[in-house]
Formats: structure tokens, sequence, C-alpha cells
């Protein structure tokens, strides 16, 4: 019920259709106590013999006309009313949305995708349910049930009122007791619809997998438990169901029976006409509604507040980074970095308590034994329009530290300058706005290319894409689709190989002309060729960008004026290529490694 | 058409004929339970007490037969629920099955051209909108047909005059629940379609966050996704508007006026004759019964378009052939040989054109060439993912669609490009439905120079790996994939550039394990560098879809042709040197 005041806000904003439909409301239910009425009236004069036509014809043009207006009322109260509950899950999704917009990176990967999606779907469903039909339950059960009863006891007998209903309390108990058990049976029935969901999902998406490993029969059966659990969790509601329909037959059956029991006497002693019995009848018939609303609301009130909460909560979560900085301006592009160590801010879990989380992104997360620090003793520079490259083996911290550069994660324990000015201190649209930054798995929008390469910079003229194209070496691929430019990528870009992905995604990077590029392994999917041509565009294109990349491939690095080599977070070696193989460490053997063939085959 | 589709779900119940006749049964008599009770209110009105009788013989026994009707009705109710939901569930479980069974066994072209989510709706949403049909619309429909013709039964042998009068309002409503469907279902398709445009959006942005934020796109996206939600709200309200119109509201007039018409009927006949005031009661009673049927029924019409959409859709998949390959033949050796191979996807552009070439048991095969120049497609037509004609592509002779499955699963391994792992701990990912003991797995595991992963990872063996394996780097879950194929010890083992992902200690750990394999399986090997395959025994260069070079490294460098131009490309810095 609380659920109603909190959303009093949205409530306020939008009562004036409020006030109008529970106006409306109001006149349908006093309208609707005049022809048990008149009907129970008609019924006495036939049964005295009294009835003329004249009052009959006035009785049927008033029924008439009170079904025109009834009628009416009925329909603009829905309008007013559930339209305005469906402006509320417009407004709660583009709140959602935009707040998503503001959060960091990290959230999106501590939190299931599909747990995001069902806030934005379900949640949205409960409270639109509440600001419509939980506000029409709530209000108009209350409503009819109290004019009904006052008509009943004022107009007819309290005595036979209370006889009539005796049975409803019981039938009450029982149909929340239904109500509960409905919605717990539901939601465990939905849980197995989304394991069904997520083994369809999985299968499809592997089935490259299953089918090259003979696995069809094994996933077969998989899913086949599941469906079968799904069945039974949803045999199991409606079980519960069933037992709706017999308990309101079996109260209503028996209110009826009291009613006539009682009125029946009542009628023998002459305190009630048979009219007033037809009146009674009909007016029981009302109070159906309110007995149901009143379960109902239950219902919708507690899923909507369950709902409420949920959605509040996610609201609060603060970004990870706020976007503390003041500083617009950037006009110097060169980096410093000094770091002594950085660890990943330690989470206990999605829904962890927001005070604890905070606690721990404050700096604390250090006395965490389990949180070894990712980066340590990290120190370089890179002059405006230089070029860094950066190596070493899987997991040694080539992408965090990015991550840092970009202030993806709030840097304590790290000083990160760009043109001599802290990353914190600058506004995060301005960071993002200078750097260029292509990701090892690109991302690409189920839309045209074009329109992909235009999120770079939507104001792009033909010719600067027509250059970024070249320089991603996408001329010839563009040209081999059936649309050119104007080729649809599918879902995630599905359509395209992954070094085309790759590729589309580096023109997109270039097409923004940050004066910072940073590419992570964004070469890894395109073959050998192609990459030293892009490289070779690269340093002719973007000569005065700064810029830095990540690679496995030392040949990509070969040209950076300095490269780092990182080992479990650690710089391990640094220099220049030549320096570097001159060291013969790690960098040198890899470089072997990767040449020895090479050289080799010189020798021949 | 949707005719077809409708007949055909039917059919799809029929096997449930026991419950189907059950449910009936008890529904009749549940209904009949249901329309007695007015019935009998009227007789105690009208012959005992307006006779001034109240308790008597007659009137205890119409209380008993009051009593018994409100049980048993209570009780039939309940049964034919359940039933009905049986029918429902029972079919849509079946179906669920048959579909799955259906997409995992089409061919491998089907996913290529199918959206990922448009086969998981057909697993689950359009399965749903079929149980809806079974559970909302059908078994209302059969509840509320049969619950008004009995009310008007019993009103035809109350007053056939007042029964016909009542039935007047009937073809109102029937008009009303036609117009309403024509009305709403654009209406309501349209709702659905831009909600399923807000949940795509949703699901993209959610998916792509960090490159909107990089590439400074909120607003923009913003922008987009508020005008969908908007527009959705437009749409919506027009639903409303029109529900408000139609539905109850609109039911609820008719039910009014139809209560009128008896009123005032009743009336002027009692101005001429006597009446008796218990069938007024009795009507007034019965119409009041049957107006939230026939509510209910216009609404769940609504639901029957978009399952019977949902049902061809399913029908389509179900109909559509099953990659079938009845061959017996088994994988001995591990010879592979192409003759005259060629290959399209869509019979329009040539993929493979006109491959010959044989690989003999425990030699490695290096396949070199341009991004797009048909080596994945090689290597997908020896896992039979696509068909190819009989006689082009054999191993240990055998052509392709001879081979039993079990056999070609087992001996032919592959790394793919992405390598997929599953929902699930390391060791499920590596067992994959066989057997092997924990030794095994260890081995196989540090054979690919994972044994420090296994160190790291809080529960070893039995750790979740997340969904696709998200706990581990690329790397790793490349090296993961190749352990997984090692263990079952292939005959032909495929690597498709296994090692495009993994760092160069990793590819070195690999390459020595390639090593050390070679002899005991025939390899295959895809790999954007030459370094990795320059020990193969053969070497192909693919160039759009033809061979145009073959040969030893050694040979291939002489010809001074593609694979040396290739080469010479790979390694041009050291010549700047």
């Amino acid at each position: 019920m609380r659920i109603f005041w909190e959303l009093r806000h949205f409530f306020k904003a939008n009562q004036k259709q409020y006030w109008i439909a529970v106006a409306l409301l109001t006149i349908v239910a006093l309208l609707l106590m005049i022809p048990p009425r008149l009907i129970g009236q008609i019924v006495d004069e036939i049964v005295n013999q009294q009835l003329d036509s004249s009052t009959l014809y006035f009785t049927g043009g008033c029924l008439f006309v009170l079904a025109i207006v009834i009628y009416i009322a009925r329909v603009l109260w829905r309008i007013f009313l559930f339209g305005a509950s469906h402006k509320l899950a417009a407004e709660t999704r583009i709140k959602l949305y935009q707040h998503w917009l503001r959060l960091s990176p990290s959230y999106f990967q501590r939190n299931k995708l599909g747990d995001l999606m069902a806030h934005a779907t379900n949640d949205v469903e409960a409270l639109q349910m509440t600001a419509g039909e939980g506000i029409l339950a709530a209000f108009d059960g209350l409503l009819t049930g109290l004019i009904v009863l006052t008509m009943m006891v004022l107009t007819i007998s309290w005595e036979l009122t209370i006889a009539a209903f005796i049975p409803w309390p019981i039938a009450a108990i029982f149909m929340y007791r239904f109500g509960r058990e409905l919605h717990s049976g539901f939601a465990v029935a939905q849980d197995s619809f989304g394991q069904l969901t997520d083994i369809g999902q999985e299968t499809v998406s592997g089935v490259r997998t299953i089918k090259s490993y003979g696995q069809e029969a094994d996933i077969q059966s998989k899913y086949n438990a599941i469906a079968r659990t799904s069945s039974d969790a949803y045999m199991k509601v409606a079980h519960t169901d069933a037992k709706y329909h017999p308990t309101i037959g079996i109260t209503i059956g028996a209110s009826f029976l009291m009613t006539l029991i009682y009125g029946g006497w009542m009628i023998l002693q002459q305190r009630l006409t048979l009219g007033q019995l037809t009146s009674f009848t009909m007016y029981l018939g009302y109070m159906i509604w309110p007995m149901f609303a009143f379960g109902w609301m239950l219902n919708i009130a507690e899923r909507g507040s369950a709902a409420f909460k949920r959605i509040t909560r996610l609201l609060a979560e603060k970004p990870d980074i706020e976007d503390t900085g003041s500083i617009e301006q950037l006009d110097q592009y060169d980096l410093n970095v000094e770091l002594s160590d950085f660890h990943y801010p330690s989470y206990s879990g999605a829904d962890a308590d927001q005070a604890d989380r905070k606690e721990q992104t404050l700096g604390h997360s250090q006395v965490h034994l389990h949180s070894l620090p990712i980066l340590k003793n990290i120190r370089f520079t890179l002059p405006q329009s230089g070029t860094l490259g950066i190596t070493g083996p899987t997991g040694s911290g080539k992408t965090t530290l990015l991550r840092l550069l970009l202030r993806e994660y709030e840097t304590q324990g790290a000083q990160i300058l760009w043109g001599g000015i802290e990353v914190q201190n600058l506004k995060l649209d301005t960071l993002r706005h200078h750097i260029a930054y292509v990701p090892q798995e690109p991302f690409l929008f189920s839309t045209t290319i074009r329109e992909n390469l235009l999120l770079g910079h939507s104001a792009a003229s033909e010719k600067d894409l027509q250059r970024v194209i070249e320089v991603a070496a996408l001329q010839e691929d563009i040209e081999g689709f059936p649309k050119g430019l104007d080729t649809v990528v599918g879902e995630r870009g599905v359509t395209l190989s992954g070094g085309q992905k790759q590729r589309v995604a580096l023109a997109r990077a270039l097409l923004r002309e940050a004066p910072i590029l940073i590419l992570d392994d964004a070469l890894s999917a395109v073959d050998t060729g192609t990459e030293t041509r892009i490289l070779a565009h690269l340093k002719t294109a973007s000569r005065r960008q700064t810029t830095i990349i990540v690679s496995h491939r030392l040949s990509a690095l070969r040209h950076a004026e300095q490269i780092l080599v990182l080992q479990e977070g650690q710089i391990r070696e640094q220099g220049s290529h030549a320096e570097l193989l001159a060291r013969q460490d790690w960098y040198a053997s890899i470089y072997a490694l990767q040449q020895i063939e090479t050289e080799l085959d010189r020798g021949h | 058409m949707y005719w077809n589709v409708f007949k055909r779900l039917l059919r799809f119940s029929l096997v449930h004929k026991q419950l189907w006749i059950w449910g009936l049964i008890t529904l009749l008599i549940a209904t009949l339970c249901d329309v007695a009770g007015p019935y009998l209110i009227k007789v105690f009105i009208d012959e005992h007490l307006t006779n001034g009788v109240y308790i008597s013989e007659a009137t205890l026994t119409l209380l008993a037969f009051y009593l018994a009707a409100m049980f048993i009705g209570a009780v039939g109710h309940y049964a034919q629920a359940l039933l009905f939901s049986k029918v429902a569930l029972s079919v849509v479980e079946t179906l669920r099955e048959q579909v799955f069974h259906a997409v995992i066994h089409r061919p491998v072209a089907y996913f290529d051209t199918t959206s990922t989510g448009a086969i998981v709706s057909r697993l689950t949403n359009d399965s749903e909108a079929i149980k809806e049909l079974f559970l909302n619309v059908i078994a209302t429909f059969v509840q509320n047909l049969v619950l008004v013709t009995g009310i008007f039964i019993m009103m035809g042998i109350l007053d056939i005059h007042l029964m016909l009068v009542s039935a007047l309002i009937l073809p109102f409503i029937a008009l009303a629940m036609w117009g309403y469907q024509r009305l709403s279902t654009p209406l309501f398709q349209k709702v659905r379609s831009l909600l399923s445009d807000i949940n795509a959006r949703l699901h993209e942005s959610l998916s792509g966050m960090s490159v909107i934020q990089a590439l400074n796109q909120q607003p923009r996206f913003d922008e987009q996704f508020q005008d969908t939600v908007w527009q959705h709200y437009l749409w919506r309200v027009r639903n409303v508007r029109l529900d408000g119109l139609m539905l109850r509201a609109l039911v609820d007039f008719m039910s009014m006026l139809a209560l009128a018409a008896i009123v005032f009927a009743f009336g002027l006949t009692s101005l001429e004759q006597s009446v008796e005031i218990g069938v007024l009661y009795a009507f007034i009673n019965y119409l009041g019964r049957f107006v939230e049927p026939l509510i209910e029924l216009t609404q769940r019409l609504n639901i029957m378009q978009q399952s019977l959409v949902a049902g061809q859709r399913v029908f389509e998949l179900l109909d559509a052939p099953l990659e079938q390959y009845s061959g017996t033949a088994r994988i001995e050796h591990g010879r592979i040989e192409a003759r005259h191979l060629s290959f399209s996807y869509d019979d329009e552009t040539t993929v493979l054109d006109n491959i010959s070439f044989s690989i003999e048991p425990g030699k490695m095969l290096g396949i070199v060439g341009r991004t797009g120049s048909g080596k994945s497609t090689l290597t997908q037509l020896l896992l039979r993912f696509y068909p190819v004609a009989p006689d082009m592509l054999l191993i240990d002779d055998i052509p392709m669609d001879q081979i039993s499955t079990s056999s070609l699963r087992k001996s032919v391994c592959m790394v793919e490009q992405e390598p997929f792992l599953f929902q699930g701990t390391l060791a499920e990912n590596l067992i994959m439905g066989e057997q092997y003991t924990t030794n095994e797995l260890t081995s196989a595991l540090e054979q690919v120079g994972l044994s420090s992963l296994l160190q790291r990872l809080p529960e070893g063996l039995n750790t979740v790996l997340g969904e696709r394996g998200s706990r581990l780097s690329n790397g790793e879950r490349h090296l993961v994939a190749i352990a997984r194929a090692l263990l079952r010890q292939p005959k032909i083992l495929i690597l498709d550039e296994a090692t495009a992902t993994v760092d160069s200690a990793s590819e070195a750990l690999v390459q020595r394990t390639i090593q050390r394999l070679r002899g005991n399986l025939t390899l295959i090997v895809i790999a954007h560098r030459l370094s990795t395959i320059k020990d193969a025994d053969n070497i192909l260069v693919l160039h759009h879809g033809r061979l145009v070079e073959e040969g030893s490294h050694v040979s291939l460098l002489e010809k001074r042709g593609l694979y040396e131009h290739l080469y010479s490309i790979q390694t041009a810095h050291l010549a700047l040197e």
C-alpha cells in the first residue's frame, strides 16, 4: 500500500488526469446505485398489481439514459487513468536509460545484461500496473464497496446485509492466500522460463561447437529437462489458479443462499418486500468486484513496490567514476603516468550494499587480501605526437592500463596527466572528446556501415568517410558489399568477419580526428598484410596524433619511439625496438620467435 | 492460411484426447450446476415464498439441491481448469522439445542467415504464445461458450419471450467483438513492434555502452531512445482509447440495455397477465453472469492472432528439412582428399573453385590466404557444416555424406576462430559429454600451458567460467578450446587461426604442443602468421577461392608467387633494417 504514497510525485505531476478519473469513477459508482432501486420498485408494483404503463415507460427511459451516461463516463475514466499510467512507464524507461548512459563501463561488466533488461521491462510494467489498475482497484474497489454497503444498510436492511456477508470473510482469507501462492508460484515459473531462454540462447550461439562435438542429444536432454521443469512450475500455478473460480462460486452461491433464507423469512414477517430482495440481490452482485479488487490490489501493490524498490536502488547507483572534473580544455596531448599500484575495486556482488561499496571504492580496497594489485610501479612519459607501443603476455595488464588512461576506473595510487592535467580534473566529456579509442573486441551497432562510421563524427563529409575507409583498408570490402556503405551489418555486426569489424571500428575512431589515438590490439583479427598496410597509412595520416598501440604482434610496434613490455602488471622492459632487441630479454626472445623463421630463410 | 495453423495446433492437442474428453465432461457438469442455482431460487420464490411457505419438505429439498449444485459445481470447475491447463502445458512441452530438436538439427547455413534472437524467440516466446492460445483462448472459448449456451437454455425454459429479448444483444456483441478485432489488431501490432524496438535498443545500448561513451554519443542515443519510447506511448494511448470505447464499457452498456429491455418487457406482460416474479429475479441473475465471459472472450481474442502467427513460424521451422546423414562408415586413419572441390553458400558467389589436394594420415597441412580466400570455408566443409557434392571431399576415401555422424564428430575436431565456451565449470567445458579423469583434464591443460590458470582459479577445474567463459581472457579461452579438442584424441585436428588472439608466449606453447602431436594425427592449420605453418608437410595457398600454389615452405618461396609475396609483406620491416 505504501507504494501509492511512494509514487506521489508522479500522481502530483499528473494530478489533473487522476482527479478527472477519480471524479468519473465516483459518478459511475453513484449512478450504478439507481437501477437496482428502480427495478425493485417495479417488482413491488408488479407484486402489488399497482404498475401502470407510464411508470414502466419512465423506468425504461431512465435505465436507457443511465446506460448511455455510464458508458461515456466509463470510457473517459479509462482513457484518463490508463493513459496516465502508461506515461509513468514511458518516463521510467527514459529515466533508467539516461541513468545507464551515465554509469561507468565497470558497472556493465559486473551486472548481467538480462537482469538490467528485466528492470526495464518487467519492473516498469509492474509500476505501470500499480499506477493504473492498482489505483483503479484501490480507489474504485473501496468506493464501490462503501457505497453499495451504505445502500444495502440504509435503503434495505442491516440485518439482511450481515446475513449476506457471513461467508465473505472466509472467502477473503482464502483469496488472499491463493494470491500469495499464485505470486510465488509465478516467480518460480518465470524463473524457469528464464532458464529456457538462457539455454536457448547459449545453444544457438554455440551451435557450431555443439555440432562439431556431436553434443546434440546431450543438449536436447538438458533442454527437455528444463522444459519439463517449466511445465511443472506452470502446472503448479494452474493448481492455485484453478481454486479461484470455485472459491468465488461457493462464496457467491452461499451469499445468495443466505440472502434468500434470511430475506425470505423477513418477507414472511412482512419486514421486507420482494422488490427490496431483488434490489438487494443486485447490490450483492455489485459487491463481487470490490471483493476481487481487494485481493488484486494487494498483489499489484506488492509487485509494484518490489519493482519500485529495485528501480530506486538502480537509480541511486552512483557512477564509479563521477564526473568531478571541471577543466574543459585540453591543448597539449602529452601523457605522463606515475602509478605505484592499482587494484580493481572489489565488489561483493551486483546488489552489494551501497555504503559498503562506496567504502571500497574510496581507497580501502588495499586492505583486502584477495585483491592483488593489477598494475604496479608503472612510470612513463609520452610526448605529444609520439607513439607508444605496449606489449606483454595475455593478462599482463595492458588493457587495464589503457582503461586507466581513459579514466574508466578511479585511479587511486596513480597520477595520470594528459597535457599536464590530471585525468580526474578533466571533464569526462572533454577527455573522451580528445581520445579515439579502438577496443580489442569491436562493437558495431545494428545499422548500416555508414551510420556506424558516422557515430564517430556525425557531421563528417563524404570525403572524410572515404579518407578513413582508405586508411582502414576497407575500400575493397565495402565495394564487395551489396549496398556498399549502406549495407546493414546486422545484430552486433554479425554479417562482417572479425577483421572487417575491427577495421570498421578503427575507421569510426579515425573519423573523430581526435588528437589522441589508442589501439587496443585493435587489428588482431586482421591478417598481417592488411595490418602492415593500415599501420603504414596511419603513420602518414596521423603523423600529429599522439598514438598508443597495444599489440601482440611486435611488428606492429616497431616504429614506436617507446615500447613498454608489461608482465604481471609491471614494466619488465622499456625502450625503443632496437634497445629492447639489444637487451636480449623477453621482447627479444618473442621477436625472435615471431621472426626466427625469416632470419633462417634469409640465411638460405 | 491461419485456419490451417489453427487446425494443426488443435491436432497437436488431440494426442491428449482423454484429457480433452474429461475436461469437457467436467465442464458440462460444472456449468449445469452453475445455471441450476438461479432456477432453484426461482422455484423457491414463485412456488413457495409467494404462497407464504417457508420451511417445508419441498423447500428443504430445494436447499439440498442448491447446496449440492454449489459444491459439485466448485469441484467440477476446479477439475476442468486443471484438465485444460494440463492439455495446454503438455502441448507446449512437446512442441518445445520438437522445436528445439528441429533447431539443433538444422544445417549450419540456417544459423548463418538467421539471427540468434529470432531463433531463441521461436523456442521461447512463440511457444509461450501458443500456450496462451490453448490456455486463455481455446479453453476460455469453450468454457464461456458452454456457459452462455447453458444460460440461454435455462432462460428459454423459464420464459421463451424474455429469452429472445435477452438474445437481442447477442448480435450486437458479436458485431462489437468483430469490430474490435478489426480495429485493434493493427494497433496491437504497432504497439508490440514498438515495444520490441525499445527492447532491442536497450539491449544494444547496454551491450555497447562503453563504445557509446567513448564516442561521446550519449545525447544522440538518448534522443533516439526517447523518441521510440514516446512513440510507443502514443500508440499505447491510442490502444487504451480503443479498449476503453469497445471493451468492457461497451459490453456493460449493452447488458444494461438488455436489463432495461427485460424489465420493460416483463412489466408490459404483467400489465396484461399474471407473471411469476421469480422469473425476473432469475433473469437478472443470469444476465449478470454472461456479461463477464463475453468481455473475457473479446479480450482474449486479441491473443489469438498473435498466437497463430507464432504457430505459423513454429511450424515453418518444424517443417524445414533436417540435416540428415545416415552414413555408417567410420574414420580410421585421417586421410583427407579433395577432388575438384567447388562450393558456394548461395549458389551465386563461388567461395571455393575447383580445389584438389590430399593429405596423408599424421601429416600437417597449412592453409594460407588473405581474409576471405575461402580458408575457413574449407575447414567447415571438413566438419560437414555444409553439404558438398559426393566425391568432391573424402576422408579415408569415404565421401563426406557417407561417414557416420558419431565417427565424424569423434574424429574431426576444430578449434575455431572465436571458440565458444559454455556456461558451466572449466571441467564441464572440457568434458562435453565424454568421460575423462581429473588427471586427463589436468594434463590436457598442462599441454597447452594452462597449469598456471588452473592454480589461479579459485575452485580449480570446478570454477564456473561465467557466460561464454567471461572469466577468461581471449587467449585463455582459446587455449581451453585447444585443450578440449586434444582431450578427444581426434584423428584430424583443425586449428583455424587459433593463435590470432593468443600472445606469443602462449603461441610458442601451442607450437610445441603441435610439434609433439605431429605424426599422431592429421593437422590442418590456418594461420595469419606464416611462421606457424612453416613446418607443414604441405601448404595450400588460396586466393579468391582458387588454389593458386601448393607445396612446402621452401618450394613455395622458390616459386616467387603469392606465398612469397605474403611472406615478404609479413617480414617487410626486416628487409628495411
